[in-house]
């Protein structure tokens, strides 16, 4: 029987995660990958890759779970192993800290990181101004390290990489198309939910540094990785600029050295900027479009703003299943 | 010390013996304590060995007590007052300085061992989880916290300089006995010489605790390690702590061995251990190999001693024996070396021919 050609578009950490998990699991299928921006130009080199949920509002909560106890679980395999340093992952703890006590201290994902906790009042003393804190162990996943190494584990599986700009998914004959295109989601399938959400981060030289420190609105954190400290950032709405921003980048060094005062004596090395993906919720579904005539399953995996890292292997493992559908139907009609 | 705000003492002079963590920080609580009181306050340091080549600057520079030392109320509170100490710094920009970061990590135990005295002085000090336990077979119970890290090689250059500011005079120089100071008229001498302190006066309780240690290249480290398999000693089993640069890799723990040389059969143990312990490891870049002798003691020697050589007199007090604590308890210890200085200084006011 012939094999059941799959497309995955897209090279970030939802395309690379997604290709992985198909060709490894399933060897019935023959896996493409096709993207026109490879590690390290995409929206996740940027991310400082911490594994850091967030609790979207209309997916059942038990499938946001699942989507967070995978990726960690795979995550922390690979930052126990001798494949860390290749892959760019590690453990990180740290700090989440509030101005004021939110009104969900335990939140949903404070299961799934390690040894969660509120802060003393020890700890909070470093912060002035600061109410309350949670300490946990989480995962720090740097795509610049991490993609390479997944694109490895692909060609490994027998899939195969072609550097291509998709403008339509006509352009694509494959038995089953999955589309991990981010933000170019909404001119490849004209998604009009999608929309960018600014990030500057700068990284500096600080290697003293090793516990994150981020605080509860999200804009301002310190993320201790491993040739570099990612401070940040930004959360524009509907920005589309790409280009770094010298009064951001000015005023993310201020509230990160009032938070970490020894940064002042770090040396900036880079700055980078990304737009997070963003959507009310992650689409990850399956539809049926036609396509020169043939009706083709379209398995989407976009929108997972900036939580990408954080559900990338979840959301796979919840695409695979998908695809397996897929596989049974083709399979199936096939036979007949 | 009670002296009245314009007694100036005239004119003493200090010897410290020993250039580690434990000689420049008493030389500093000394200066600290007393520059105003005593006029001229002569500090001098004799040392043989200088940064980068003492004790303190091999060391991994983490902040912890031995586990089991629960009992010696006088260290518990030493280390308290040199966390807390180095705590205040952190704030301030000079942190990084003065070597001074905080990490935090795991103490892993084979089996179920009573809470450390250092648990109320780290930060957020817990039990570790059941998930974090199977992080580490063979390992059923430990702890976690947030601790500080002084990196000898930093702070001990930093201390240099603060002395030298304040015009603290340095002596390359191996002093061969107490007597030898005490002719050239020094009135008290501070003794620091940690190892080695059974040159200068016999101590059949300083044993050498020897450590060898592997430093690595493997900044996706974030966390220090701790094992301890209960045994007697110390550090005889796997630990991992990162640094500012790089991670050092130990332990062993071998009271009564003198040799400083680094062993190849204790180093491919260390290895295998660490890597046991963290499968990360494995392919990290080893940097160097280094071995040290802990000055160990059943309890650290802090007092005062009157000696006689010859026709004179002198006060020598000693401070020495801090094992595999140096780092951890300098602070509170230098500040105690100095109180007893001041029992000396209060003498002296008293008239010049004061006995003590």
């Amino acid at each position: 029987m012939n094999k059941v050609r799959v497309v995955v578009v897209g090279a970030g950490v939802i395309g690379l995660s997604t290709a992985v998990c198909i060709a490894e699991a399933l060897p019935m299928c023959s896996v493409t990958l096709v993207a026109d921006k490879f590690s390290p130009d995409t929206t996740s080199d940027v991310a400082a890759g911490i594994i850091f949920p967030i609790e979207f509002p209309d997916i059942p909560l038990e499938r946001q779970k699942r989507w967070i106890k995978d990726s960690f679980d795979h995550l922390l395999a690979i930052a126990h192993s001798e494949h860390a340093p290749d892959a760019g992952v590690m453990l990180t703890s740290g700090c989440q800290i509030f101005k004021e006590i939110p009104a969900n201290q335990k939140p949903l994902w404070s299961d799934f990181v390690m040894g969660f906790r509120f802060m003393t009042e020890a700890e909070l003393k470093r912060f002035q101004g600061y109410k309350f804190g949670q300490a946990f162990t989480t995962i720090k996943c740097e795509c610049s390290s991490y993609l390479p190494w997944m694109e490895k584990r692909l060609r490994k599986a027998g899939g195969i990489v072609e550097c291509r700009k998709i403008n339509n998914l006509e352009e694509l004959n494959y038995d089953i198309i999955i589309n991990c295109s981010g933000l170019g989601s909404k001119m490849l399938v004209g998604d009009d939910e999608i929309y960018p959400v600014r990030g500057q981060v700068l990284k500096v030289e600080a290697p003293w540094l090793k516990n994150f420190i981020r605080c509860g609105d999200g804009w301002t954190y310190i993320f201790p990785g491993i040739h570099s400290t990612t401070v940040g950032g930004t959360r524009q709405q509907n920005d589309w600029r790409l280009e770094a921003d010298q009064d951001d980048a000015k005023k993310i060094l201020e509230r990160c050295s009032e938070l970490e005062p020894s940064l002042k004596r770090a040396k900036v090395v880079s700055q980078q900027t990304g737009l997070r993906p963003s959507r009310r919720n992650p689409r990850v579904e399956r539809e049926t479009v036609l396509l020169q005539g043939r009706r083709v399953p379209v398995i989407h995996n976009y929108g997972h703003g900036g939580w990408g890292v954080t559900f990338s292997w979840g959301t796979s493992v919840d695409v695979l299943g998908l695809v397996r559908q897929c596989v049974s139907e083709i399979q199936l009609k096939a036979k007949l | 010390m009670t002296l009245r705000a314009h007694t100036r003492i005239k004119n003493m002079r200090v010897a410290v013996i020993g250039a580690g963590v434990i000689g420049l920080s008493t030389a500093q609580s000394i200066y600290e304590q007393y520059h105003s009181i005593v006029s001229p306050l002569t500090i001098e340091v004799y040392a043989d060995q200088f940064t980068p080549l003492t004790t303190s600057d091999g060391a991994a520079g983490l902040w912890q007590p031995y586990l089991h030392a629960s009992d010696n109320i006088q260290e518990i509170q030493w280390n308290k007052e040199t966390f807390d100490y180095l705590l205040s710094f952190l704030n301030s920009p000079e942190s990084i300085k003065m070597g001074i970061f905080l990490q935090s990590g795991y103490n892993l135990c084979t089996e179920a061992a009573a809470e450390p005295s250092f648990k109320d002085i780290v930060l957020g000090f817990r039990e570790l989880t059941e998930r974090e336990l199977q992080m580490f077979p063979g390992y059923n119970h430990g702890w976690f916290n947030t601790a500080i890290m002084l990196e000898g090689k930093t702070y001990l250059p930093w201390l240099m300089d603060w002395l030298h500011k304040r015009g603290v005079k340095f002596y390359q120089r191996k002093i061969k006995s107490f007597k030898e100071l005490a002719e050239t008229g020094v009135d008290v001498i501070m003794n620091c010489t940690g190892m080695r302190s059974g040159e200068l006066q016999l101590d059949p309780e300083l044993k050498p605790a020897r450590g060898q240690i592997v430093k690595v290249d493997a900044p996706w480290i974030k966390h220090w390690l701790l094992t301890h398999h209960m045994k007697p000693e110390f550090y005889n089993s796997p630990y991992i702590i990162p640094g500012s640069r790089h991670v050092t890799v130990g332990g062993t723990f071998q009271i009564g061995n003198w040799n400083n040389q680094s062993d190849s059969t204790d180093h491919k143990n260390i290895w295998e251990g660490a890597c046991q312990l963290c499968p990360s490891l494995k392919h990290a870049r080893i940097i160097e190999v280094w071995t040290g002798l802990r000055p160990s003691r059943d309890k650290v020697r802090l007092e005062r001693e009157t000696i006689q050589t010859g026709a004179t007199t002198v006060e020598v007090i000693h401070n020495y024996g801090h094992g595999g604590f140096g780092l951890t308890i300098h602070r509170g210890c230098a500040q105690e070396a100095a109180r007893l200085f001041g029992q000396v200084v209060k003498r002296k006011g008293k008239g010049p021919k004061a006995h003590l």
